[in-house]
Order: structure tokens, then sequence, then C-alpha cells
């Protein structure tokens, strides 16, 4: 599968930064779940082995999601050349999609809170007639967003 | 846009179609209502009042709607607490249509539908009188054409700063006029599979019931049977005859004009140039018969409007007169006679060894349980799955073939149901290769590939090319969509 055609084009990935957010929210998420299923555990259920039980589900879950990001910040590339704009990403079903610079139509930069906070923002790229966009590069940082909306604005 | 713009209202008599519209989608609970209100709780009353307000309502909202056409774009307003006013720039019209829904029909208005690509969609400005619907539209339609002109005149050295008048169109010619007899066949056609199924599933319970129950039961059986099938056939020709009869296709000069519909009727004008992809169907059993179907898709990217998006060249053909109907209206050959590529044959191996790990894992153990009670059943199971496994997955990818030829993309595919598509390169807005984990150990991945607008025909998906070659594909596409542009082809 490493196999490159001919014809592919250098590709970046994700900023660094973002990886970093990713596994923080997993860490959340999991703290968030640990507390509620200790006491929810508490409450209903006396046997201390099925709370602990519980507890290394969830710790298990959230080493399979760690391990599941990273998969995603790592197969998530995207890149730009004089003739398109192409994205690789996905963990189970991997996904490339290629749109000719000719085709873009719209472009939207998206920044949430998260994304503000780290100086990030997503650049989301429209083809004609379509109702929802095409293409969204996620997280980028300020200047990367800034060089890819100029160039391919222009 | 400003103030004096010359704003023109609906007809008057919109509010009375709209009122009956609205009365006759929602009779029911009307009805109920009104009987509910025999009980004297005084109901009607509240009905009365309530319809008055809301036919007041609906006057209002006509009195506050308008239309204008400016030299460069037709305008919409209306809203009566949310004003709102959208504008279609002339060059960005997509498709006019006029649309006559029955109820509108019969007071002589009409619906003008004016799309663009994108995914605000359309102005549909509702209802206006015949003549100020075809005053409408033509305007519309010379606006377009001129300043297509304009464009094709400046384009050219030659005429360059002159002002040379467009040249006038010449008179449209009718490409196209349906056979009611070939729309009955096809459709008696395109059901009769269905028809064979409930023929079938009917005599077979009606001989087991006349063996073990009650010949009279098994009477009534194959009756119910028999007139479900006369049902079935007769809604699905009626529907058919309804929305396609009358049926015609014209081509002026950059415009094709579609008419049809008995009761209700449609009449659709879209530039060549503005087909997104163009698709002909060849039913199990109309193609046996000679009959196809040829539709195309425009670039309307409201959600809703698919079907809008997707128009009949013609619902009927015949195979001789395909190649000279498509080549007439859209100035390219169908595609019949292109040589296409096969996909290569590993891909068949792999994707039988997908349907082997599917036996294996979700037909295999159901039937190891039924095993137990009918031993019998498992080898019978076994091999309808392998058989028709085997079967449809050979006849699919003997099917299935590209071209890249020029300035198209040419695909075939299906097994019961042919579909031979093409798409003009300059309308492949994304490429995009997909693989799931499963077809990644295969090797294989699906290609699909999106023109402007939605519905199923607007984006062509081949399924489990080799990975490698759904790669190669994705990225001569886009490098052929990347150089070719309007502009240059103009």
């Amino acid at each position: 599968m490493n196999e490159r055609p001919p014809d592919s084009i250098a590709t970046e990935p994700l900023p660094a930064s973002i990886l970093r957010l990713w596994r923080a929210v997993v860490v959340v998420e999991a703290a968030i779940l640990l507390a509620t299923t200790a006491v929810v555990g508490i409450v209903v259920s006396s046997s201390v082995a099925l709370v602990a039980s519980a507890g290394v589900v969830v710790l298990l879950l959230t080493a399979a999601h760690w391990w599941i990001v990273g998969l995603r910040y790592r197969n998530w590339r995207w890149g730009l050349d004089d003739r398109w704009v192409e994205q690789r990403s996905g963990v189970i079903v991997r996904t490339v999609q290629i749109v000719p610079r000719s085709r873009v139509q719209t472009l939207t930069t998206r920044t949430g809170p998260l994304d503000r906070w780290l100086g990030l923002s997503s650049i989301v790229v429209h083809t004609a007639g379509t109702a929802a966009p095409n293409l969204t590069i996620p997280h980028l940082d300020q200047d990367t967003a800034d060089r890819l909306r100029e160039e391919l604005g222009g | 846009m400003s103030d004096d713009t010359d704003w023109s209202r609906p007809h008057p008599l919109s509010v009375v179609v709209m009122v009956a519209t609205f009365l006759a989608g929602n009779a029911w609970p009307i009805v109920v209502v009104l009987v509910a209100g025999g009980g004297g709780i005084g109901f009607d009353k509240i009905a009365l009042v309530v319809g008055a307000a809301g036919v007041g309502w609906g006057a209002l909202g006509w009195y506050m709607t308008g239309y204008a056409v400016t030299p460069e774009a037709v305008w919409y307003r209306s809203g009566i607490v949310n004003r709102q006013t959208r504008s279609i720039p002339l060059g960005r019209i997509q498709q006019v249509a006029v649309a006559e829904p029955v109820l509108a029909r019969v007071v002589g208005l009409a619906v003008v539908q004016v799309a663009e690509a994108s995914a605000d969609g359309d102005i549909e400005i509702r209802y206006l009188g015949r003549s100020a619907a075809e005053a409408l539209t033509e305007r519309l339609r010379r606006h377009a054409r001129r300043r297509r002109a304009d464009a094709d005149i400046a384009d050219d050295p030659a005429t360059a700063g002159s002002s040379l008048p467009p040249p006038p169109s010449p008179p449209a010619t009718r490409l196209h006029v349906l056979r009611p007899g070939d729309l009955l066949t096809y459709q008696l056609a395109s059901v009769a599979p269905a028809l064979v199924v409930v023929m079938t599933a009917a005599v077979v319970s009606a001989v087991i019931v006349g063996l073990e129950v009650d010949p009279r039961a098994a009477a009534m059986i194959l009756l119910g049977g028999i007139v479900t099938t006369v049902v079935l056939a007769a809604v699905a020709v009626t529907g058919a005859l309804l929305q396609f009869g009358n049926f015609t296709l014209d081509c002026g000069a950059r415009s094709l004009t579609i008419d049809t519909g008995v009761l209700s009727r449609r009449q659709v004008e879209v530039r060549p140039d503005r087909i997104q992809t163009l698709t002909v169907t060849s039913g199990l059993l109309a193609r046996r018969i000679g009959l196809h179907e040829v539709r195309f898709s425009a670039a309307i990217g409201k959600a809703g409007k698919e079907q809008q998006s997707m128009v009949h060249l013609a619902p009927v053909v015949r195979t001789d007169r395909i190649a000279t109907l498509v080549r007439g209206s859209v100035e390219v050959d169908a595609g019949l006679g292109v040589d296409l590529e096969p996909v290569d044959a590993v891909t068949v191996r792999r994707v039988l060894a997908r349907a082997g790990i599917v036996y294996l894992l979700l037909v295999a153990p159901p039937s190891f349980f039924v095993v137990l009670d009918l031993p019998s059943v498992a080898p019978v199971v076994a091999a309808l799955w392998w058989g028709t496994t085997v079967w449809f997955a050979r006849a699919r990818y003997r099917r299935l073939g590209i071209s890249l030829d020029g300035d198209r993309l040419v695909l075939r595919r299906g097994v019961l149901q042919h579909h031979l598509t093409q798409v003009p390169l300059v309308n492949v807005q994304s490429v995009r290769t997909t693989a799931s984990w499963f077809q990644r150990r295969l090797g294989v991945a699906d290609l699909r590939v999106s023109t402007a607008g939605i519905g199923p025909d607007h984006s062509i998906v081949v399924p489990d090319l080799s990975a490698r070659r759904a790669d190669e594909f994705a990225r001569t596409l886009a490098r052929a969509a990347a150089d070719s542009s309007w502009e240059r082809r103009d």
C-alpha cells in the first residue's frame, strides 16, 4: 500500500499541536467516564470487583482511543500543487480526495474555540453544486491556513 | 439593484390555487375537523375563522411577493415578516422550467422555476398567468442566449471590438416524440419482474393451501394474486402515462426544451453545455425488446430537488434512435461504440474471496443451525449462495468498463439493469477513492467521481477497482479535469 504512484504530490501532516489536543480530549473524556463509573458503581453496586473491572474496561477503551487518535493523526495528510488539492485520511475507511484547483468555488475558514486557543483554523473547500463541502482540511496553523487560502483563492 | 426596478406580482388567482392545493393536500384532517365540529362545540366556526385567516395571510403573502428581470439577473422577493430578496445572475442560470400543476392549470396558471447550481437552489415564482409565464421564460432565455453570444463575440479576435448583433437562432427542431405504445411496453417490461414474483408467490401459496386446506381458499388466493398484479401494472402504466404523456424534445440553438405531462404539465429548458452527466439505462427485459431510457443530470445543488436535477432526455427510446437523439441534442455521441477497458481480472478473484469470508461468517453459521433440523438444506443454501455470488461477481466485472476518451469519461456498469454513463471532463468537480479496512486487505478501493449537483446521477461510483488502478484513474481524471475548463473549450 505504500507504493507511491508517479503522479502523487508531496503531502504534509497536520500540525503536531492538534494531536496533543486530540489526546488531551481523550484524557479528559476518560477522566469524566472514570469518575461517572466510580460514582454510579458505588451508588448502584456494592461489589468492588465489579466497579474495578468497569474501570479497567474504561481504561482499555481509552488506550484504544489513544491509539486510534494517533493513527488518525498519522494517516491524515494533505497537499497542494499547481493542479489540485489532495487529502488522505481515515483509520478504518481510508479516503483520498482530489479537487482540481480550477473547480474550487468557495473557500471558508472555520475556527472553533479550541482552534482559536491553539491558533489553528480549518479550511473548507466547496465545489459547484453540492450541499456538503467537498473537502475539509482541519486544524491548520494560521500561517499554513493563510498560505493555502491565498494560493487556492488566487 | 436600484429602487426603480419594475417589480411584478404573481397572478392574483395564485391565492385561490394555493388555498386549493392546501385543501387538497390536507383533505382528511379538514374533513375530520368539520365532522367533529358537527357535534355542536363550534369547531366548524373555528375552522371557518382559521380558514379565513389563512386565506387572508395567503393574500398578504401574494401582495408582498414580487419578481423582476434586470439586464444582469432575475430577482425574487417575498415574505411578510421576514422579507428576503434573492437573485440569480442570468449567466448562472442552469435550467428554466415552467410547471403547470393540475390545480393551477385548471385556472390557467403556471409556476416558473429558475435553477442555479448553488445549494441555495432555485427561485420559484408561483403562480403566473400562462402568458406572463411564457413572457418571463422567453425573456430569461433570450437574455441567457444573448449573454452567451456576447461572450463568444468578445472571445473571437476577428470580431473583438466590433458590435455585431448576435446571430439569429435557427428554429428549433423536434428531436424526439414519445410513442404511447413504446411507453406502455416499456413500463410493463419494467414492472414485469415484480409481477412475476407476485404471481409466482400467489400460485405457489394457492397450490399449498389447495392441497392442504381448502380449494376455495386457494382460488381466493389466486384471485387476489391476479388482482394485485393487474392493479400494480395499471398503477405503473397510469403513473408513467400521466408523467410522460405528450413528451416532446426540441432542440434549438444552444437550448433543449422538454415538454411532458398530461394533467400536470412541465416544460424544462436547459442549455446542453450545462448537462453534467448523461446516462442510458437499459432494463433487463426492456433491452431485449430494444427500448431504453436516456436521462441527464443538471447542476442543481439544492437538497430535495434531486428529481428536478435529473431530467429525461427520453423516457423511452428505441435502440437505433439513441445515437441520433443524443448527438442531436448534446452534440456528443452516446458512447455506445466506445471501446471500454475491462477491469483487471484479479479483482474478481478478490471479490470472490470477500464473498467467501462473508459466507463463512454470515451465511454458514445460520445454515449450520438449520442443518440440525433439515440436513438437506445446508448444501442447497451453500450452492445457491455460491452460484449467485460467483455469477454476479463475474457478470458485474464483465459489464464494468471504463474509457477516458479525449474530453469525457464513459462508464458502463450494471448487471440486471445496464447503465452507460458519460461525463464530460469539464464537469468533473472532485475525485475520491475510499477503501475500508477489509477492502485494503483485498487490495481494492472504490472510485467516486463527482460532478456539480446532488442526487444519484451526480456522483458515479466504480466499486472494487484494484487499489492501484483506482488511484491511477483518480489522478488521470483529476489531471484531465484540471486541464479542461469551459474557457479553453470555448
